[in-house]
């Protein structure tokens, strides 16, 4: 899985983070903040690996 | 008060002719919702098949039968065909697989996988089952090497019998991301580092075709268990769904902040990843649950917004 970049998205209620826009083998993909999501599982093992980093929200 | 007469119950070995005999899902390669082709690791062709390689290189594409063809029963539509070129290491691999919901699948049982496969030359392959036990806290580690069997493939199509006795869980701790697993694995290609997961298998270049896959309870392999491609598909929307023409269209009253949803039937197995292509407006936000996914963002001049082209991506 190549991860080419990755940004969270925040809610427009709640302010809080609520998904990472990140594109992967070239497809832009909305990836949302949960640990049995198979591509949050990679974004997150390349983070700890130093291998990636997820841009803040806008 | 009617009476059932049961004439002849046929020794199974275990498992039962009654439905739902099939652990694997689009065992017969009916559904290809993503494409008919991939060349790239992960998900790409068939439905619930996965495919992953290491320095070597592979394209794995929709066969058809042809009609009325009798060397596979019951008249299959199609079969994946894999061409491998390896890498010639000893990292080098190509191999596809196909993750089964939960660890609890078969487990601490006897298990019998059957399927046709065939290849362009005389060539080995090797099957191998694996246990996760998922991802989340301190799950126990995963079993590799189940069943490491090595099936020795011809030019003409023919059935593969393999018996695997499953491992207990017991003792064992499940993730807290409710993604544990039974995996099942077809090595195509493997240098020497997977020696003891491929019966030291090695590396190879070939094309390899592989039909009507089936993992079921018992010793014995019963006939490929057939569901209506309808059921099938419903099955495999539990991983992925597709909406590949007009999938979300909405309407502002102003040129402004706007919101557009889409249902859909099935229940996906986890919060999915969402890819999509915006036709009208500007999408900002996707908000995705089990069943539907919300796009928000900006309507263009006309007030509009619509996303096309919908995957949703729920696989283990």
């Amino acid at each position: 899985m190549n991860i080419e970049s990755a940004k969270y998205v925040k809610d427009e209620f709640t302010n809080e983070n609520s998904s990472i826009t990140a594109v992967i083998d070239g497809v832009t993909m909305s990836v949302p903040l949960a640990g049995g999501n198979r591509h949050y599982q990679e974004i997150m093992r390349q983070v700890e690996a130093g291998e990636l980093v997820i841009q803040e929200a806008e | 008060m009617s009476t059932l007469q049961v004439n002849e119950i046929t020794d199974t070995g275990g498992s039962t002719l009654l439905g739902r005999r099939n652990a694997i899902i689009n065992g017969n390669f009916d559904v290809w919702q993503r494409g008919t082709s991939q060349t790239a690791s992960g998900y790409g062709s068939a439905d619930r098949w996965g495919f992953d390689a290491g320095t070597s290189t592979f394209t794995m594409s929709q066969a058809s039968f042809t009609l009325g063809q009798t060397d596979v029963p019951n008249e299959p539509k199609h079969y994946a065909s894999t061409a491998v070129t390896t890498g010639s290491t000893a990292g080098s691999f190509a191999l596809y697989y196909q993750q089964i919901e939960s660890v609890r699948t078969l487990a601490g049982q006897t298990a019998t996988l059957s399927f046709w496969a065939k290849a362009d030359a005389a060539k080995d392959i090797a099957v191998e089952l694996s246990q996760s036990f998922g991802s989340g806290g301190s799950p126990s580690a995963q079993v590799n090497g189940i069943g490491v069997t090595t099936c020795s493939l011809t030019t003409s199509w023919q059935k593969f019998e393999v018996t695997v006795a499953i491992p207990s869980i017991s003792g064992k701790a499940l993730g807290t991301n409710s993604d544990d697993k039974l995996t099942l694995l077809f090595w195509l290609d493997a240098g020497s580092d997977f020696n003891a997961r491929t019966n030291s298998l090695g590396n190879q270049s070939g094309t390899f075709d592989i039909a009507q896959v089936q993992l079921e309870a018992g010793s014995v392999a019963t006939p490929f268990e057939r569901r209506s491609y309808g059921e099938e598909l419903a099955l495999c929307q539990r991983y992925c769904q597709t909406v590949r023409e007009s999938a979300a269209n909405g309407r502002a009253a102003s040129s402004n902040n706007s919101i557009t949803c889409a249902y859909f039937n099935t229940y996906m197995r986890f919060t999915p990843t969402v890819s999509y292509t915006t036709t009208l407006g500007t999408v900002s936000a996707v908000y995705a649950k089990n069943n539907m996914v919300t796009f928000n963002g900006t309507s263009d001049s006309s007030n509009r917004i619509a996303v096309q082209d919908v995957l949703l991506d729920s696989e283990l």
